[in-house]
């Protein structure tokens, strides 16, 4: 379960199953807006100038989980939560907008610019000279230190969630005036952007102690327009409030209390005015729930996250692309999304990208005929592959046509989508054998050791997503084989994303990672689906939050319209 | 009675030793709380994760008589370890442990008093009006799940609130934040945990309510023909005073058995109450931790589930001896 508008690239493609969660039994029967005309847009979050939105008010926000690690660098704090959190209370030296596309924050960062050198690249930060810590440091030189330091991998005793780009940091260098930092890094990085965001003060990464205990339960230091004011740790609820220290234009809401709800207790509690918004995800009947709350608007906007299908490319069927593309365009992948997103009132769009999402900046399909539905080209393709049809299958040399579809068993649209897909293959003469499996299983005992055809699930996505998807993209190397669960690839595909990884001006980053995707969609053995969508219940005078997309909210602009809000 | 009672707790020191050992040694063999870090891409360093699981004695690549020898090493200085997280699960466990019972106290007591009263009255007024009632309404509530029965009451309630135009219900944790900050103090803290425990109270009471009145009534149906209740009766006690005093107590001597074991299992089978009202209590914590993998966790509340069912047990034992005489006499003997 996600909640609105994280996207930060660090937290990364984490593997997502229990994604669509259409109730079971109800999930047509409700009627009423199945599909909306057009295509979702990058983000809706009532967006209001900051002289509209009113001031005062507290933000009821519910969290699904209660962190205890507010070290977001830390390998138990890299989660949305923690930055639903920190974002309003750290420093972000660059934020994404809503089609990723990273920009500087100029509270905290005046500029950046990028230099190629011989060896790799120089980037030149120019910080705010207003930014300081709420002990009165200023922000600069000494963090960006100790975070490159911390996050390089180079002293195993930092329990660090990742070393990526840091680790590339050779040098890191005052400039001449006070608040420019330069920092060189050893070869060519192209996400650099996401680096020193979230960034945390020097005394927090200084030693290992302080990096992977500093931040349990507390907050010590921020520099944001909220800071911390509680955490109730029997309530589990964090209260922040606005900092009258703040240097930015101050925050119109005078408190935002984060409370930690299951999921079964939001739709009641959104109802009864107890929280201000709430993640619907992708259950039609919490989103019939929250229409009918008075006073509430249902945002949606095309989400980071895909669904897709995973074919095994190891199997004894499916190692032939060629009958891997007759199996693509044997699925109607319009179907199959008009059945997950029944009753959500979204419209109908499916993905032709292995990289970017519909409203992602540089996306492109490149499905070309794959993306289709072409039962008759599929039949062509298996004949031609020597799959011939005997009665209701195809069979060759005795083997019959039969492909195991592995579905975690608590998740009900999974079974829905492998249904589906048994029926639009019945017809080009495929049998799709449905197999249930324990959701705890699906990875550990049959998508890891490739005991499976097809495998439905989602990745989440991401505003830097080449570097995490090439461990799903790479060929594997024997046994390791990262995320590419298909154990598929060629060199070429590796050698294309490792060009998009390198190249740092994004219009010809766009133009690299297409052709990766080129290359991808021909070797068809990742059928993306469709681009998820985000969709926020919020009480409806709340302003710049919702349905983010990839955007990450400027937490002092968020706030109501409508009347004072004190509870 | 001292003696019996003794040579109960010793049985029951053991039970209870046995019951965790197994516990902690199914969880630790079961739960993977690898699998956190595994779906992650980047994924996190190797050495980082197996640093990270076997500074908080989780990691599955340490044999598991050795974790259970440091669990056990541990507990004997009272220290049940350390989440996942990295957070004292003994702190965490007291915290929950007081908010389950904040939770339930109120409900359990009030469902089991009324589910008694009413199943003793159905069983004298059998066959009547009031027998039938009691008796659709308890096969009512029984039928239907716990969490559907709340969402059924939090839809009452939310209609409720709109139509007055009043907060009187709330149902999200156990305290508005800020609640006392308001102009009323404290009190106004105390009116807000009212209303908070206003549902969830309703929905354990009914609960319990439906399940003890049938026990009730079907015990007291037994005693009802009973020859002592006859006796009673033919001395000249007149016929409530002989149900009451005879009958009401002599059906409830079985009851404090099934008392005493299901408020043991009452906590834990408070998990649907508190997630579906936002109470972080112990049912909630188990259910997550083990879909977390968080051994140490899982572990201590079971560890604490088999204390409180003997506890019960124990509790029971001395029940028996203050309502049934033949228990004292006998052991005074």
């Amino acid at each position: 379960m996600r909640a609105p508008g994280r996207t930060r690239a660090v937290a990364a493609a984490i593997l997502l199953l229990a994604t669509v969660l259409v109730s079971g039994g109800c999930g047509t029967a409700g009627g009423g807006a199945t599909a909306a005309a057009g295509r979702l847009p990058a983000s809706d979050v009532n967006p209001l100038p900051r002289d509209r939105v009113g001031n005062g008010g507290t933000l009821h926000w519910p969290l699904p989980e209660f962190p205890s690690q507010w070290n977001f660098n830390h390998v138990n704090g890299t989660r949305g939560v923690v930055e639903h959190v920190i974002q309003g209370a750290l420093p972000y030296l660059m934020r994404a907008d809503e089609k990723a596309m990273p920009h500087p924050v100029p509270a905290y960062l005046r500029a950046a610019t990028l230099e190629r050198t011989e060896h790799g690249q120089t980037v030149t930060y120019e910080l705010n000279p207003k930014a300081k810590w709420s002990d009165g440091t200023p922000l600069g030189y000494a963090d960006f230190v100790a975070q490159a330091h911390a996050l390089s991998g180079r002293d195993p005793r930092f329990q660090v969630s990742t070393v990526t780009g840091y680790k590339q940091i050779s040098r890191i260098e005052r400039g001449t005036r006070g608040n420019v930092v330069i920092v060189t890094f050893d070869g060519t990085y192209a996400d650099w952007r996401s680096l020193f965001s979230p960034l945390y003060p020097a005394a927090a990464y200084s030693s290992p102690a302080a990096f992977n205990t500093g931040w349990l339960d507390r907050l010590p230091l921020t520099a944001g327009p909220f800071k911390l004011q509680g955490i109730d740790q029997t309530a589990k609820t964090v209260t922040m409030v606005r900092d009258p220290a703040w240097w930015g234009a101050p925050a119109k809401l005078d408190r935002i209390v984060y409370r930690t709800l299951d999921g079964s207790a939001m739709p009641g509690a959104f109802a009864n005015d107890e929280i201000d918004l709430m993640d619907i995800g992708l259950d039609p009947g919490a989103l019939r729930r929250a229409e009918q709350v008075p006073g509430a608007a249902v945002r949606r906007a095309g989400g980071p996250d895909w669904r897709h299908f995973t074919f095994n490319a190891a199997g004894p069927i499916l190692s032939d692309p060629n009958v891997r593309r007759a199996v693509m365009l044997g699925i109607d992948r319009r179907a199959i999304a008009r059945s997950d997103l029944s009753g959500l009132g979204v419209p109908l769009q499916t993905l032709g990208n292995h990289f970017y999402v519909n409203t992602q900046d540089g996306y492109q399909d490149n499905s070309g005929e794959l993306g289709g539905y072409d039962p008759a080209r599929a039949e062509s393709l298996l004949e031609q592959a020597g799959w011939r049809s005997h009665g209701k299958y195809r069979a060759k040399g005795g083997r019959v046509l039969a492909l195991r579809f592995v579905v975690p068993s608590g998740v009900p649209g999974g079974k829905q989508e492998g249904e589906l897909t048994r029926a639009l293959l019945e017809r080009v003469g495929v049998r799709v054998d449905i197999q249930l499996v324990p959701d705890d299983d699906v990875f550990d005992r049959y998508v890891t050791p490739g005991r499976f055809d097809i495998v439905p699930f989602s990745w989440l996505g991401t505003s830097f997503p080449v570097s995490p998807m090439k461990s799903v993209f790479a060929r594997p190397h024997g046994d390791r084989i990262q995320q590419n669960y298909s154990r598929a690839g060629t060199a070429a595909i590796d050698a294309a994303m490792d060009r998009a990884v390198a190249e740092v001006d994004p219009a010809r980053a766009y133009a690299l990672v297409n052709a990766a995707d080129r290359l991808i969609w021909h070797e068809a053995y990742v059928l993306p689906l469709y681009q998820r969508p985000q969709i926020v219940a919020a009480r409806a005078d709340l302003a710049n939050l919702g349905a983010g997309g990839f955007a990450e909210p400027a937490y002092e602009d968020i706030g109501f319209t409508g009347r004072r809000r004190d509870r | 009675m001292a003696a019996f009672l003794l040579r109960r707790l010793a049985n029951y020191a053991v039970l209870v030793v046995l019951a965790a050992s197994l516990a902690y040694l199914l969880a630790a063999a079961a739960l993977t709380p690898r699998a956190n870090y595994e779906g992650r891409a980047p994924r996190p360093p190797e050495a980082v994760v197996d640093a990270q699981l076997t500074r908080f004695n989780l990691n599955d690549r340490t044999p598991l008589a050795e974790r259970y020898g440091t669990w056990v090493a541990g507990l004997a200085r009272g220290d049940f370890g350390r989440t996942w997280q990295g957070e004292p699960v003994n702190a965490e466990l007291w915290r929950r442990l007081g908010v389950s019972l904040r939770l339930l106290v109120l409900g359990a007591v009030l469902g089991s008093a009324l589910g008694v009263l009413a199943g003793a009255y159905a069983a004298v007024r059998r066959g009547r009006t009031a027998d039938l009632l009691v008796t659709f309404l308890s096969y009512l509530v029984l039928a239907v799940p716990v969490f559907v029965l709340a969402v059924l009451l939090q839809i009452v309630a939310s209609r409720t609130n709109q139509a007055t135009g009043l907060r009187v219900f709330e149902w999200v944790g156990e305290t508005t934040p800020g609640a006392s900050d308001g102009p009323f103090g404290a009190l106004g803290g105390l009116g807000d945990r009212v209303r908070h425990l206003l549902l969830p109270t309703a929905t354990i009471a009914l609960a319990q309510f439906a399940l003890y009145s049938r026990y009730q009534r079907s015990m007291m149906l037994d005693v009802l023909q009973a020859d002592f209740v006859r006796t009673a009766r033919a001395k000249g006690l007149r016929r409530r005073d002989a149900l009451l005093r005879h009958g009401l107590r002599t059906a409830l001597i079985p009851m404090t058995t099934y008392f005493a074991y299901t408020s043991g299992l009452l906590l834990l089978g408070g998990m649907f109450t508190e997630k579906l009202f936002g109470w972080h209590g112990v049912g909630e914590w188990l259910i997550d931790s083990v879909t977390r993998g968080d051994v140490n966790a899982v572990a201590a509340v079971n560890c604490v589930a088999a204390a409180a069912v003997l506890l019960a047990g124990m509790a029971s034992d001395v029940m028996y001896g203050v309502l049934d005489p033949r228990v004292r006499t006998g052991a005074v003997a």
